[in-house]
Parts: structure tokens; sequence; C-alpha cells
């Protein structure tokens, strides 16, 4: 092969260092003590009890799970009619669609944070599951634009053209045959926006107030005032949720790629 | 023949509509609350920024804040470019392992990924504990509280981005040209240097564009890691609002932040495509 | 807009009338008209940039023509919207809907005309019977073959007796085996079901199976709109005749004694035109079938035949013929076919003449574009 043996054994160390921490942090979970050690003090599943016990923490959860539904629910919808836009408008407009989809990828987040509060708090939208997917809807967009605008671009549109010929209107056409077709592009942009909202900080920590508040900010506060293996707890079961959904997501991928070959010319 | 506009040219139109109810979602979610922010930075006319500008901490934070994304910047570069290399021209076997272990970590949430970091690099945490116990030192290292800190963790968070661009483009870049290249009498470092790295430039500065961007922008990981001496630009931001409640201030150090990403971005598009940074960025969630 | 399906009469009568479409300065189509009667098989045959898939996506629907009309049974096409043209059409990719099974895809255009449940699945099931694929209404696309996926297209496009049935060189993905069993397939069931068919192709072969008539495009412009028949036996001018089978083509002014005015040897003319009119001093083209002409060492040539002389350049078998291929001294490549059981000494770099009877010949005007050039 090309490589020498230093740049491989280079990668692995460097590959080592980017686990470990989340490794580490994951096994202080099962500390059966009371602080955050690595090596934990014993194995034990207490702190995990706990956490799923605390009503506070499960409170949080199912916030951030419906606040993760619906704002992935929101990218989905505008990011797939932005795409269209994107992909079969002609010239200016076209490109106006593909600015503003990808604006939220390039905006600091704090500045987003900001306007999102100064707005939404005039509109009773904070500390609310509503506002904050908003939020997040509006930020996860670009997941679902991307994905969607790629797989529009390998369509053959001979089959919509088919679909218009034997008795379909535009609509029709989009509703049976179209977003049939997009849906896994659609699909797995709606995953990574769910993902993107589960553990995102800034903007939910602008947005929640004492009595709304999403897992990474009820962390986020924990962390700050005093670290105990609870935390790790949250962590551990934050990093397994995100796990699992970017495993479907790899899964998808074979597949829409296969069905891509199929409609494409 | 009015009927013949609606077929023909409706095509093109109803498309337009159809991205335009999604362009209306973005500007009423995002649009909007960004043209309050920055009416609200100049709610005091320009009042607001001298303010900020007048404040020693923000300057102070400015620099900082431009330390911080160069060093970030750098480091991505320096480490992530051998593992992308690793990644692109091993066997199958040791490319999956990288890609897997790089794959983990850019998934872990940074909030995660700065709390890791910010046990393991504590008094009693993992790297003292090691370099105690192979006698290096005897009393522990302030490890945490410092920039130092800061820069392990966000180049712990950011360095995907840089691997993912660059192996994006070695992928694009035939393993023939090195052999060649040694087959003509170069040595190995030579091949690369003459032959691979320079056509991997384009990825490499689109990773690292996105990187120092990115670094510009952010609060969590300098908040948590960082010491009070080196508080970064959004910290202060957030400081203004939500601390001291000065949304005015606030929005206008928002703005000012904003106006430099716009800047710096623009003029890189001038040396790359905009698209190769930004659909990049996003191989690396969505593949 | 449509009658009741059951009771639909076979297709419609389509009369394209000087449609024209421009792309900047060019002319895609350049006033185009043709008069297709109800249930005939038309194919607009042509090279590529010939207009031939511009005319058959305007009338689809597709793309709008800049001038002209399209009525269909005496009612303007061009205003209605695509979906509501009621049409049938197959291209050449299959364009099957992937997320849909056979039955589901075929049944989609009585979908969409609100044809009930119990009705859709009888008559999907006589269409794939028709197209000869009766047990495979469960099946998903991803599961069929080229030409079971083209007879499912095949299938969809006919289902609702649509009144145009509309082919974008529908064999065009298939193999040489499939392609003839498929051709006759097609000719077949469009007559059975009284079907109107456009169809589009470069593959004169094709043309010349399938069609009743065949509209021959050239630059946009109509060369000639005539049968099988007329087309190869007495094609309207030069292009035609050299687009449609194989040909050898002289061209050239007439001289007085009634041959060509060219350098190679002697091309008797015909003394009268394609459509009968007596040649006069313009500029023409004498065309003769490589099949009718005679190879023989020089100078073994009748007196009364055209004859040239030239040398072999190539000789290529092709199962029961033999085609060799002859250059004249100044450059110009003729072809003649021979029967391959019959003995040959003739090789490569031999001096040959090819000779004809002038009666097996025809003469054409030349195309306009070439005249004027002239």
């Amino acid at each position: 092969m090309n490589t020498g043996w230093t740049v491989r054994i280079l990668g692995v160390v460097i590959a080592i260092l980017l686990v470990v921490p989340t490794i580490v942090i994951c096994a202080t979970a099962f500390t059966s003590g009371s602080s955050v050690t690595f090596p934990p003090d014993g194995f034990s599943f207490r702190w995990i009890d706990e956490v799923l016990g605390d009503r506070r923490w499960m409170r949080a959860f199912g916030n951030s799970f419906a606040v993760g539904l619906l704002s992935a629910l929101f990218a989905m919808l505008a990011g797939t009619a932005l795409a269209l836009g994107a992909a079969r408008a002609k010239g200016a407009m076209a490109s106006v669609f593909t600015a503003v989809s990808v604006l939220p990828m390039i905006l600091p987040l704090v500045v987003g944070a900001i306007g999102f509060y100064l707005v939404y708090a005039r509109l009773g939208l904070t500390g609310n599951v509503l506002g904050l997917a908003l939020a997040h809807g509006v930020l996860g967009l670009p997941y679902v634009f991307v994905n969607v605008l790629a797989l529009l671009r390998t369509l053959d549109p001979r089959i919509e053209e088919a679909a218009r010929v034997h008795g379909a209107g535009q609509f029709v056409t989009l509703l049976t045959v179209t977003l049939p077709m997009i849906a896994p592009a659609t699909i797995v942009g709606g995953l990574l926006a769910f993902i993107s909202s589960w553990d995102e900080v800034v903007v939910a920590v602008f947005l929640s107030d004492a009595r709304f508040q999403t897992l990474p900010v009820l962390m986020y506060g924990q962390i700050r005032s005093g670290v105990e293996p609870s935390v790790s707890a949250v962590a551990l079961i934050v990093t397994v949720v995100t796990f699992a959904i970017a495993l479907i997501v790899f899964a998808i991928g074979p597949i829409r790629a296969r069905l891509a070959q199929r409609s494409s010319r | 023949m009015g009927g013949i506009l609606t077929h023909q040219r409706g095509g093109r139109r109803w498309w337009i509509s159809v991205g335009l109810l999604g362009l209306l979602f973005v500007v009423l979610a995002l649009i909007l609350p960004l043209a309050i922010v920055v009416q609200r930075s100049f709610d005091a006319g320009f009042g607001n920024f001298a303010d900020a500008l007048a404040s020693a901490s923000f300057i102070r934070s400015i620099g900082n804040t431009a330390t911080l994304a160069v060093t970030v910047t750098l480091s991505s570069a320096v480490i992530g470019y051998p593992y992308a290399y690793a990644m692109a021209r091993s066997g199958p076997a040791l490319s999956k392992i990288l890609m897997t272990a790089l794959m983990l970590s850019f998934w872990t949430s940074l909030l995660v990924r700065s709390y890791a970091w910010q046990v393991l690099l504590n008094d009693t945490g993992l790297i003292n504990q090691l370099l105690r116990a192979s006698g290096i030192i005897d009393e522990p290292l302030q490890l945490i509280r410092t920039p130092m800190a800061t820069l392990i963790g966000m180049t712990h968070i950011l360095v995907p981005f840089t691997i993912l661009a660059i192996y994006a483009q070695l992928r694009g870049i035939s393993p023939d040209l090195a052999i060649a290249a040694r087959g003509l009498g170069a040595t190995r470092a030579r091949a690369f240097w003459s032959v691979t790295f320079p056509l991997s430039i384009p990825g490499l500065a689109a990773g690292s564009l996105l990187v120092f961007v990115l670094t510009l922008g952010f609060y969590i990981t300098p908040q948590l890691l960082g010491g009070a001496g080196n508080q970064v630009i959004g910290q202060s931001i957030v400081e203004q609002t939500n601390a001291l409640l000065n949304t005015g201030v606030g929005s206008a150090m928002a703005v000012l932040l904003l106006l430099a990403v716009i800047v710096i971005l623009a003029i890189a598009s001038r040396f790359l495509g905009l698209g190769r940074v930004l659909g990049i960025a996003t191989e690396g969630k969505s593949s | 807009m449509s009658p009741t399906p059951t009771q639909r009469a076979p297709g419609a009568a389509l009369s394209i009338r000087s449609i024209t479409k421009r792309y900047g300065d060019a002319a895609a189509v350049d006033n185009v008209s043709l008069d297709i009667r109800a249930g005939e098989f038309v194919t607009l045959l042509g090279a590529s940039g010939s207009g031939k898939t511009t005319l058959l996506r305007i009338i689809a629907g597709f793309d709008d023509a800049d001038e002209g009309s399209l009525l269909v049974d005496g009612q303007e096409l061009r205003s209605v919207p695509v979906h509501r043209r009621d049409i049938g059409m197959v291209f050449q990719n299959y364009a099957l809907f992937p997320h849909l099974n056979v039955e589901q895809n075929v049944a989609y255009p009585l979908r969409m005309r609100g044809v009930s449940g119990v009705e859709r699945r009888r008559r999907v099931a006589e269409a794939l019977e028709a197209v000869q694929l009766p047990d495979f209404a469960r099946r998903r696309i991803t599961q069929l073959s080229g030409g079971q996926q083209q007879r499912v297209a095949l299938a969809r496009a006919i289902v609702s007796r649509p009144r145009l049935l509309l082919m974008d060189e529908p064999l065009g993905a298939l193999d040489r085996n499939l392609r003839d069993a498929l051709q006759l397939e097609i000719s077949r069931l469009s007559r059975e079901l009284g079907l109107t068919v456009v169809n589009v192709t470069h593959d004169q072969e094709e043309a010349l199976t399938m069609s009743d008539r065949i509209a021959l495009l050239d630059h946009g412009r109509l060369v000639q709109f005539a049968s099988p028949d007329e087309l190869y036996h007495r094609p309207a001018d030069d292009t035609a005749a050299s687009f449609v089978g194989e040909s050898n083509l002289f061209r050239g002014a007439i001289r007085e004694d009634g041959t060509l005015d060219l350098a190679d040897g002697i091309v008797f003319s015909p003394p009268l035109l394609v459509d009968g009119t007596p040649v006069g001093s313009e500029a023409v083209a004498v065309m003769v079938r490589p099949s009718l002409v005679t190879i023989v060492a020089p100078g073994r040539a009748p007196e009364a035949h055209s004859r040239v002389d030239g040398r072999v350049r190539g000789i290529v078998y092709a199962g029961d013929s033999r085609k060799i291929i002859v250059e004249t001294a100044s450059g110009v490549e003729l072809i003649a076919r021979e029967d391959a059981s019959h003995p040959t000494d003739i090789a490569v770099d031999t001096h040959v003449t090819l000779h004809w009877d002038p009666r097996a010949s025809i003469v054409t005007r030349l195309t306009a574009a070439l005249a004027a050039v002239k």
C-alpha cells in the first residue's frame, strides 16, 4: 500500500484519541461511587436508574423528544419544498432557494439564538415545544435540503413526464410520484435534523425557562453547577439515542442508493 | 392561446411557488429574527456598537476568538491530514476502522464531548492521573480552565470537518499518480509533497475554512473548558444578553460577529467554491 | 374532455398543421404538416437533431410550438394541458414508477381517470394479457428485465384506450432479438386495438417494418411522408434516398447525352424523375441500390449500362450477402451487394468496374438546401 507505517500508526493513535473521551464519559456513568472518576469505582446501574426515575430528567427527555420530532417535521416540509424549488425553478429563484437553505449552516449559532429569543419571546413562543421546534426546524432544514436536492438531481425526469402524460396534473404528480421517490432522502434528512435538535444547547438555553427545559439544557446546567455521575448517566443515554438513529441513517443510505439507481436514466 | 401559458411556463412557475412555501418558513422563522437582531443593535443609533467596542473585555474577546480560531484551524489541519490520508490510502480494514472511529466521535453531541474533556482534564481527571502515575509530575497540572483546554476540546469537536473534507478530496486523487512519481525515482515523501499534497489543497482549504468559521461562533465549549481570562465573542454575547440583559449591546456584538463571518466567506469564495465548503460539510453528516 | 372509457372509439385522427418550434435562430421543427389517419401507425424517422423528438414532445404537450396547430379529431390540442390530452406514451428508458408494482404502474392512468377498483383490476389484467405478461401483476419493477419493463410500459400506455399512442424510441434500450420480437408485438397490438400511433426512431429498419406511413425529417424539415414502399422505391429527394436503405448516389447536372456530368464513369439518368416529371437542366441525384449493382473486371461492363471504375477498399460478410466497398478515383465510396453463395475472386485493392442497368436506378431532385449551395 501507499501508506507507510508511521501514517498508519498515527491514524490509529488519533482514532483512539477521538473515541476515548466518549468512552470514558460513558464509563463513568457506571460507577457505584458518587464522583465522576475514571476508571469508575466499581460497577453499578444506580446512576442510570436514578436518572431514569428522576422526574426532572424524564420531563426534559420528553421535551427533547417532542422538540426533535416536531422540528424534524418542519425541516422535512420546508427543506423538501426548497429543494424542489432549487432543483426545478430556473436561474435566479433557484439560487435564492439554495442560499436560504444553506444560510442556517453558516450562521453562528449565538447570533441565531439571540434572534430567536427576541422574536419568539414577544410571540409567547419561549418556554414551550413549538417555539424551540420552529427554531430547530429551520436549523435542521439544510440537512433535508442537501439530501433531497442530491437525490432529485439523479431522478429521471421522464418518470414524472410519464405520470403527467397519463393523466396526472402537476400537483397530483408531485404527490403520487415525486414525493414517494424522494422519500428516502427526506427521511434521512429528517433523522439528521432530529439529531441536530436532540444535541443542540445554545438556542435551547435561550428559549428555555424554569419550567421547560430540554435534556441538553438540563445537562449543561448540571455541569456548570457541579459534576455528578448522574450527568454522565444522562450523557450515556443521550449518546445511545444518537447512535441508534445514526445507525438507521447509515442503513437507509444503501437502500436510497439502490432506489436512485432504479429511477435514474 | 392563453391556455398555452399554463402548461408551458406553468411548469417552472409552479415549482417556484412550491419553493416559496419553504422560503416563507425560513423568512418567518429565521430571517425575521435576524432582522430584529440587526434592528435591536441599532436601537441606540450607533451607541450599542460604540459601547461594545469600548468595552475592554469585548476587545479582548475578539483577540481571544481570533487566536482560538487560528489555533484550532491549524491543529485540526495538522491532526486531520494524516488521519484523512490514512483513511483514504489504507486497506479496506483499516479505512473502515478509522472511519468508524471518526463517525463515533462526530456523532457524539458536542456537549457530551465538552463535558468529557472537562472530566479528563481536571485535577483528578485521567490525564493528570496518568501523568502522576508515570512520575512525570507530583502535583496535578492546571489543565482545565486554560486556553489549552479550549483548544483541545474544540479541536476534538471540529477536526472531523477537516478530516472529511480532505478525505473527500483525496478520494478523487488516484493513488497511481504518487506511484508513478515513485516509479520515476521519487522517495515516498517526495512523491507525496510534490504530487498528492498540492492536489489535496482545495479539500484542506475548504475544511479549514469551515472549521475557522465555525470556531468564531462557538459558545459551549469555551464556556465549559476555558478560563475567565480567555472569553470568546460567543461568551460575550451571551453574557450581555442573558446575564446583563443588555440586548442592545449583545445584538450589536452579534451583528459584528455576523459581519465578520460574511466578510470571511465572501473573501474565501473568490478562491474556493462555497458549494465545496458546504457540500463537504454536509457530506459528513449525511453520508 | 374524454368520453367514457369503455365506449371509446379507436384512435383519433391527428392533424399537424405548420408546426414550427425555434430555439434561438435555429428551427428545431420547421413548418411541418402531417395528416395522420385514425388507427394509422406513423413513424417519425430521422437522425438526431432532425426534430422528430421535439415534434413528439410538442404533440405530448411537454413543449409548445411557436406556430401552427395540432388538431385531434378536429379539436385544437395546443391549449389542452398535458394531463388532459388523453394520450398514452412509451419512453426509451421505460419511465416506470419505481415505488409501485406492475399492477399499480399499469393502473395509474385508470386511477387518474377515476375508474373504480374492480373495473380497474379487470382492465389492468386485460392489458397485461395483451402484452403477454399475465401473471406479473404483483411483481416489483426492479425484478423485471428490460424487455418486460417495456411491455409493462406499453400496457400502461394502452390501458385507458387513449386516442393517441406516442412512442419515443421505445426499442432503443433493448438488444437485437428483443427488439425484433417487440416490433412485431407492438404492430400487432396497435392494429388489434385500432390505436393511432406516432412512433419516433432513428432506426430505419424499425420504421420500415412497423409503419403504415413514415414521416422522414431532416434538420426540422419534413422531407417525405409516405408508405415504406414508396419511401424506399420512390424517394422524394436525395436526402430521402440516402437515408432509407443502402444507396449509391451520384449528384450532378445532366448532359445532353443523358448522362450525369461526372468524372468517374458513365452514369445514365432515367428520363423521368420519381414524381413523373421529365428531368430538366438542374442538378439531380441518380440513385441505385447496392443489390442491383454488379462487379466485374475493368472494361467488362456492357455498353448500355451505367458504369463506374474504382478500387476495392473492403469486403464485409453479412450472413447471406456480401458487401463490397469500392472507392472511385475521385474518392467517392460506393457499395455493391452480392449473394454470398456466389464464388468470387475479388480481393481488396483489386481494380473493378461497377455496372448496372440504368432502368434499375432512379433520379431525384436534390434537397432544397443542397440545390441552393450548387
